[in-house]
């Protein structure tokens, strides 16, 4: 009955740290769904900015808004967040 | 003709109804309905106006609390309730009213419904089903000519417009990009009024870019609904078509809209089986309709059933309905379509409505064969509104709404459950408010008439003194895309 997801407790809370140690403003997972986006898991957007875009692999995309600060540290959060949502997969 | 039969025989997945009974039975109860509607007859005036507050507040309303409403008889109640139900218009959705246009792909149907034009056994009906060619020449004109971004396809129930046809007219459609006066025109959200799918076929059509997915019951109330759609149909299955939106939101379609043929049945009905409807998806998933339509029935060729029905809708009772469920499923988009005359449409745009269509056409290739006639022989209904994409713009910006032609939720994932919390808190209406002015810029620099930009232009003004004021971090950003958009940059959006 209920639609398949993959999200969990321990990656909202990786995104929550994300945002306050980065100052992203809204942050969330959109999951691509042919041409497009369909929301995942995060945290709604706050400043009205316009949505900044990470592609995390070929299938999942991280919209924040405002990257500034957290472009210099993205291969890692990366890495870490295909893991999270991989692993929470199997 | 055997072919037409054995399709018909596979369509129907009993598993993909039984799964979301409840003890055998469906959401819909028609007892308890009419008990409601019966027992809250003269509601208390106190109780009405904590329903007002609930409404204001974003929820939505129980069914004890929408049968109040539709009980309403005092005028200054209702005409608190106008006011109501403008104020939620405001705080969820903003100023701002959504166009798009619909796109008859064919008129083949194996269906026999009482009220349709399109029903199989109508001969009087000029069958055809667009081609590939076809289908890119529609899109030329209504993308490249009139301006529109958003299309709502709408498919006969045939092995002939089958889940493969849908797919394929959807990729044309998205792939159709036409160089304009400053710009390019495109589609860029194609929802689709298609029959009832099977989880497996709807998931194809989200891997395809499906906007908002429409099946509209039609009537909520078993009874009719047997006496209306032949039990030998496809349609004639109560439950498959009540089921559709729990298969396409389990097939993963983020958006999806009901609706009822207001004509069909007794309308305080209907609007309690939209609103049980509603709740049944927020209940099951979490997330209700998108969008909820409510069309009224309208003459068809050679279909007296339209003119004999004893519940057609006053201009009275159908205000009513567009304000019960303004109140009721408060964070939905309502969508009042050019079936409807001007006269109404002017006049209902005030009370909740999100979403017109313009330039309308319904015949089958009509937009490229550019007949102005209207022709019921290639059409399901007549139309009321025949007022261009232009002409809607210029009389709604007089009213002070601003035209949207928005679909960036898709661009970056505000959709589903992510765009529910924000329509509920009101913040969607702030990206509402920055993508319509985008927007609308945009159609003005590409296709309006110069005094459609005039007066599109004073609004701008108007709606950027208001960001200014409201949205000071996003000002400077606004003003940098208007920028943009005016040396021909396109799709800018927050």
């Amino acid at each position: 009955m209920e639609r398949e997801t993959f999200s969990s407790d321990v990656m909202l809370d990786f995104l929550k740290e994300i945002k306050g140690k980065y100052q992203t403003g809204g942050i969330w997972i959109s999951k691509r769904l042919g041409r497009r986006w369909s929301f995942y898991i995060g945290f709604e957007p706050e400043l009205t900015s316009p949505p900044c875009f990470l592609e995390i692999d070929n299938d999942f995309a991280l919209f924040c808004e405002d990257d500034t600060l957290l472009r210099k540290d993205w291969e890692l959060i990366r890495t870490k967040l295909r893991e999270m949502l991989y692993e929470s997969r199997t | 003709m055997l072919q037409v039969e054995s399709w018909v025989k596979n369509r129907i997945k009993e598993d993909e109804i039984e799964k979301y009974l409840e003890d055998g039975r469906d959401f819909i109860n028609d007892e308890e309905i009419w008990e409601k509607i019966n027992r809250h007859k003269n509601p208390d005036k106190n109780w009405i106006k904590e329903i007002f507050d609930k409404a204001l507040r974003i929820e939505t309303l129980t069914p004890d609390e929408t049968a109040a409403l539709i009980n309403v008889e005092d005028e200054d109640l209702i005409e608190e309730m106008r006011q109501v139900a403008h104020k939620i218009k405001k705080k969820v959705y903003d100023n701002r009213i959504v166009t798009f246009a619909p796109l008859y792909l064919g008129d083949y149907c194996v269906n026999n419904c009482l009220y349709c034009g399109f029903r199989k056994d109508n001969r009087v009906i000029k069958r055809k089903v667009l081609t590939e060619e076809e289908i890119k020449r529609e899109v030329e004109v209504l993308a490249g000519e009139i301006g529109h971004k958003r299309l709502i396809t709408v498919y006969g129930e045939h092995p002939t417009m089958n889940v493969d046809y849908i797919e394929r007219s959807l990729q044309l459609i998205y792939d159709v990009k036409v160089k304009v006066r400053n710009g390019y025109g495109q589609i860029r959200r194609c929802n689709v009024n298609a029959p009832p799918l099977q989880i497996e076929e709807l998931k194809r059509l989200v891997e395809v870019g499906i906007g908002t997915y429409q099946v509209f019951q039609e009537t909520y109330h078993h009874e009719t609904y047997e006496m209306v759609h032949p039990k030998e149909t496809i349609k004639g299955n109560y439950r498959w078509r009540l089921y559709s939106m729990h298969r396409a939101l389990e097939a993963g379609v983020d958006d999806v809209g009901i609706g009822a043929l207001f004509g069909l049945y007794d309308w305080r009905f209907e609007v309690m089986g939209l609103l049980y409807h509603a709740r049944e998806l927020e209940k099951k998933f979490g997330v209700g309709p998108h969008t909820v339509s409510f069309p009224r029935l309208e003459p068809a060729a050679n279909t007296p059933f339209v003119q004999e029905t004893k519940y057609k809708v006053s201009d009275k009772d159908f205000e009513k309905v567009i304000l019960v469920l303004r109140l009721a499923i408060p964070y939905a988009g309502m969508i009042l379509t050019a079936r409807e005359p001007k006269e109404i449409r002017d006049k209902l745009v005030h009370y909740g409505i999100t979403q017109m269509d313009a330039s309308t056409k319904i015949g089958i290739g009509a937009y490229s064969d550019r007949y102005t006639e209207q022709e019921l022989e290639r059409q399901q209904f007549l139309i009321g509104d025949t007022r261009s994409l232009d002409e809607l713009i210029r009389d709604l910006a007089k009213f002070g709404y601003i035209t949207s032609f928005c679909t960036a939720g898709y661009r970056c994932g505000r959709t589903g459950d992510l765009i529910m919390k924000l329509l509920r808190t009101g913040k969607e209406g702030q990206f509402c408010k920055l993508n319509a002015v985008l927007t609308f810029k945009e159609w003005l620099l590409d296709f309006a008439s110069d005094e459609t930009r005039a007066i599109g232009e004073r609004l701008i003004e108007k709606e950027l003194m208001e960001i200014k004021e409201k949205m000071p971090r996003a000002y400077d950003k606004v003003l940098e895309y208007l920028k943009r958009l005016e040396n021909g940059e396109r799709d800018l959006f927050f």
